[in-house]
């Protein structure tokens, strides 16, 4: 093939949408016409494209629109029931681990606190072992509550989920009341530790 | 030649599309029934199977509605339709043993039910160099890559853009004209014989 008929090879899909600048379809046009190769080549791509376009198209059946609307439905009211499964399940998981945080917090720390504060015998010791009474005076609710939550979550009632899932904050509360607790706790253990001599 | 995307301004059907994600079900439907022509060709030439495509089709749809929540009103809905379907029937192609195409089947009542049969009023050499043809497209088609067949399917069969087809098919301007120009010229060799 000349170089030239490449150069229009190269240009005849441009051709054929009929995107080439004024000059370039002058210049293919003007090549078409001197070189029957390239006419010949490029008539047959069009004729393959046109049959290719032309080409009948599969007709939906009768009942596509109304099949498509029945599937779309079911899908999403199958989408609607994972979504609340989900949130109940994440609900339910909350509940549990808030439960459970409440009641090692003060099984676990709660005496070891109280020991650990009284041993530093200071005014905001003493505060502190306060906020532990007050804390232990609600503790047996919240051990409560955790028992209910899990019933309920158990139960599945989309209305008590929401309500775990509401209540996060709380549970939030507890697990940053647990931790702060607990560092106090180990802050004064370390007070209360001998120097360590390095000789 | 299916061109929704030019029998309908994209006002109007991103507006069916905002109205359907709202819930609106006879926006959806509106939407459904102007596209169904264009995607069932589609899920066809680019599957290979008239039995799967009816159904691939749905599926898109299905997955169009499920979808429409993420969709952006400011962009037009074929390519966003179109991506869908094509990530759809390339998931099938990937899964898909051998297909087979049943001339007679039972539906749901146990009663036999044909293929449409082709139009009779052709005559004989006609029908004939016309089934021919059609297996010589779908040779064509299927002797490309199927992200070339997807390409070119889209901008001569659909009408999309090339702008749209790049968006559609997540690719490249550049990369979307090479695969057409060798997806025709495929099709220029398969069909040699007829043109």
């Amino acid at each position: 093939m000349a170089e030239k008929c490449v150069k229009i090879k190269e240009l005849m899909a441009e051709a054929l949408e009929g995107a080439l600048a004024p000059e370039a379809q002058a210049a293919f046009d003007g090549h078409l016409v001197s070189c029957p190769d390239c006419r010949r080549r490029y008539e047959a791509l069009g004729a393959a494209v046109s049959l290719f376009e032309a080409a009948p198209a599969q007709e939906p059946s009768p009942g596509f629109v109304a099949e498509v609307m029945r599937r779309a439905r079911r899908a999403r009211a199958r989408e609607v029931t994972l979504r609340r499964a989900y949130s109940w399940v994440t609900a339910s998981a909350t509940a549990a681990v808030a439960a459970g945080a409440v009641v090692f917090g003060q099984r676990v720390f709660g005496p070891r606190l109280v020991s650990a504060l009284k041993a530093l015998a200071s005014p905001g010791a003493a505060a502190l072992v306060d906020v532990w009474r007050v804390w232990q005076a609600f503790a047996l609710p919240a051990k409560a509550f955790g028992k209910v939550a899990s019933t309920l979550a158990t139960a599945g009632s989309q209305w008590a989920a929401e309500g775990l899932v509401a209540s996060a904050p709380a549970y939030a509360g507890a697990f940053v009341a647990i931790a702060a607790f607990y560092l106090i706790w180990r802050m004064g253990r370390l007070r209360a530790a001998p120097p360590v001599s390095l000789v | 030649m299916e061109t929704v995307s030019s029998l309908d301004s994209p006002e109007s059907e991103n507006g069916l599309a905002r109205r359907a994600a709202a819930g609106e079900e006879a926006a959806f439907e509106e939407l459904v029934g102007r596209y169904s022509r264009p995607i069932l060709d589609y899920c066809r030439r680019l599957v290979g199977d008239a039995t799967a495509a009816e159904d691939l089709a749905q599926e898109v749809f299905v997955k169009f509605y499920l979808a429409l929540s993420s969709f952006d009103p400011s962009r037009a809905v074929s390519p966003f339709l179109y991506r869908i379907a094509h990530n759809h029937c390339m998931d099938w192609l990937r899964k898909k043993k051998v297909p087979t195409v049943p001339l007679v089947w039972e539906d749901e009542d146990g009663g036999a039910r044909e293929v449409e049969a082709p139009d009779s009023s052709l005559a004989p050499d006609a029908l004939f160099e016309r089934a021919e043809v059609a297996r010589a497209i779908d040779e064509a088609l299927a002797s490309l890559p199927p992200t070339y067949r997807s390409a070119l399917i889209m901008r001569h069969r659909q009408g999309l853009t090339y702008e749209e087809i790049a968006e559609a098919l997540d690719t490249p301007l550049g990369t979307v004209k090479a695969r057409i120009h060798r997806g025709r010229e495929k099709l220029q060799q398969k069909l040699a014989k007829y043109v």
